[in-house]
């Protein structure tokens, strides 16, 4: 069981510092979604967080380890990505894209064998993929192409999970499977981190909501505390009603704050 | 076709060709005469026929379509567009102004070893600029134009040697050069060219499961594990070998690159690493086939291989480009 821990990251892009003294410790077994608005620093702290770029000041720890330290498929094993951006160069059959999610195992794509195999189905099957499994990707819907990318980050196996932005585009049902789905995977003992722009979904869904503004963590903590018309308004410059419902919260926008 | 018996199809079909371009040609040579020459049996003319004449050349034009198909698939799936191959993005012709430099200061006849490691410096070259260009633009189709720029540039400083030189063999060598053609090659410029070609296909073989990662982009390939800066090395230093040989043996063959893993690419399902291999054996064939073609069309001057390839390839190119299309939609 992994765990991530910032401890006051501070995150330049270019002279430009876009992340400021960020801290929190990310479990396994909790599911936290990371709210705020366009160009909060979001993004850029996932890629720390992995590793992927240099922090500035402040110390990143993944399972223990800094993870530029580590090498891409040891960081790989220990944390999945599902960047923001899901580009496919080829069209590859979907159960081919999935298995590039055992890339830091070893795993060739096309002759897969034993725990790589195994992993590799059941990730098509918790993501309602097995159907689909032999289809060129080129040939899935929008909803559908985005299950095979989480499908993909989901075959890697690893104790934690970071994922930029994995609703962004999808009808509500698939929004909701979706988040259904990272919720399940930190209930099997996984750590998730998630980006999301749908409050009530993270309210819904999430143990713990981190907001950042300004590339600092303004509020850090369970959805029924941390969301209030005030953290929306500070966030988003959003009016909103929010009231308590049984399981959840009901977030609705009244326009501009 | 089932992608198992693509393999053996590929295989068997490259042993055809070559046997073909053994037993066709001027000389009346039957089959099984050139058969036995090819064990060392039978008249002493048909063994030159056989050995120092075409079998040099098919094999020449096997290695070559080889070296040319697996880096035009490599280099296709680092920068993820089927439109990028050597001869597209500059390389063969960076290489092949290296080679004509040494041909106009008349340094090959002194230094054996000087044309393959000439163009294979001059390959590196072109190979590590695309490379740097594709770190720092995200668009290929930049890297596409500034590979049309560079080899329009090389082509013109060729021009400007062959305009200044003084000398008619060297400026023939040179023509030779810059049209691509494996006319007259012995077994030694083979020995001391297919090596450079060979590791630089093994350095592109070792990086084949990384050119499937990036299938999903650079950064999900980092998310998943990859270790992209030496993949983009290794691929850059592999392609630059394999073409760099290919030049020194054949000088400028373009498009093969292109045609071969566009072929095969449906028959692999569209795996980058998958690619590799039948590209290699295709575009050897292609090549072998080509220059049995060349041979066997009477014209008063015979037809330089790299000719026929890019009148043959260069319509194919404008097919893809205009038919591509993003695989995510």
């Amino acid at each position: 069981m992994a765990e991530l821990i910032l401890s006051n990251v501070a995150v330049a892009i270019g002279s430009k510092l876009v992340v400021h003294d960020v801290s929190f410790n990310l479990k396994p077994g909790e599911f936290a979604v990371l709210l705020g608005a366009n160009g909060a620093g979001k993004t850029t702290l996932l890629r720390a967080a992995l590793g992927l770029i240099p922090v500035q000041s402040g110390a990143v720890r993944l399972d223990g380890d800094n993870p530029i330290n580590l090498k891409p498929e040891a960081r790989a094993r220990k944390a999945a990505y599902l960047p923001q951006t899901r580009p496919l160069a080829w069209p590859l059959l979907v159960r081919d894209v999935v298995a590039l999610g055992r890339f830091a195992h070893g795993a060739g794509i096309g002759h897969l064998k034993g725990a790589d195999a195994a992993a590799v189905h059941r990730a098509l099957e918790s993501c309602e993929l097995v159907d689909l499994a032999d289809r060129t990707a080129d040939t899935l819907s929008g909803g559908e192409r985005a299950r095979m990318h989480i499908a993909r980050a989901f075959a890697a196996e690893a104790p934690l999970f970071l994922a930029d932005e994995p609703i962004a585009a999808l009808d509500p049902l698939h929004a909701w499977r979706v988040m259904d789905l990272l919720a399940q995977y930190a209930k099997r003992g996984g750590a998730a981190l998630a980006v999301i722009h749908d409050p009530a979904l993270a309210a819904q869904f999430a143990s713990r909501i981190i907001v950042l503004r300004d590339g600092r963590v303004i509020a850090d903590g369970a959805p029924m505390e941390t969301l209030t018309a005030g953290l929306m308004a500070e966030t988003y410059g959003v009016r909103a009603d929010i009231a308590s419902v049984s399981g959840g919260l009901t977030v609705r926008l009244s326009g501009p704050a | 076709m089932k992608p198992s018996a693509l393999l053996p199809c590929l295989i068997g079909g490259g042993i055809a060709a070559l046997l073909l371009a053994l037993f066709i040609g001027a000389a009346p040579i039957s089959p099984f005469a050139a058969i036995k020459a090819l064990f060392g049996v039978g008249s002493p003319s048909d063994l030159i026929v056989v050995w120092e004449i075409r079998l040099p050349r098919a094999l020449a034009a096997y290695c070559v379509g080889a070296a040319l198909g697996i880096s035009g698939a490599a280099l296709q799936g680092l920068l993820r567009n089927p439109l990028a191959e050597p001869g597209v993005l500059g390389v063969s012709a960076t290489a092949s102004l290296a080679a004509t430099a040494i041909l106009y200061w008349g340094l090959a006849r002194q230094f054996e070893f000087i044309m393959p490691i000439a163009s294979i410096i001059g390959a590196l070259a072109a190979t590590a600029l695309i490379g740097f260009a594709a770190i720092r633009s995200a668009s290929v189709v930049s890297l596409i134009l500034i590979g049309a720029a560079l080899s329009s540039f090389a082509g013109a400083l060729m021009s400007l040697l062959m305009n200044t030189a003084t000398d008619l063999f060297s400026l023939s060598d040179m023509v030779d050069w810059m049209l691509g053609s494996v006319a007259n090659r012995s077994l030694g410029d083979l020995a001391l060219s297919g090596p450079f070609m060979a590791a630089g296909a093994l350095i592109l073989l070792s990086q084949a499961r990384g050119l499937s990662a990036l299938t999903l982009g650079e950064e999900a390939a980092q998310g998943a594990g990859l270790d992209l800066q030496r993949t983009r090395l290794f691929v850059t230093l592999g392609a630059g070998l394999a073409v760099g040989g290919a030049v020194s043996m054949a000088g400028i063959i373009g498009f093969v690159g292109i045609v071969a893993p566009h072929m095969v690419r449906p028959l692999v399902r569209h795996d980058p690493a998958r690619t590799l291999i039948p590209a290699a054996l295709l575009g050897a064939i292609m090549l072998t086939l080509s220059d049995l073609l060349i041979r066997l069309i009477p014209t008063a001057t015979e037809l330089k291989l790299g000719v026929v390839a890019a009148l043959a390839g260069a319509p194919v190119f404008a097919w893809i480009a205009a038919k591509r299309r993003p695989a995510d939609g």
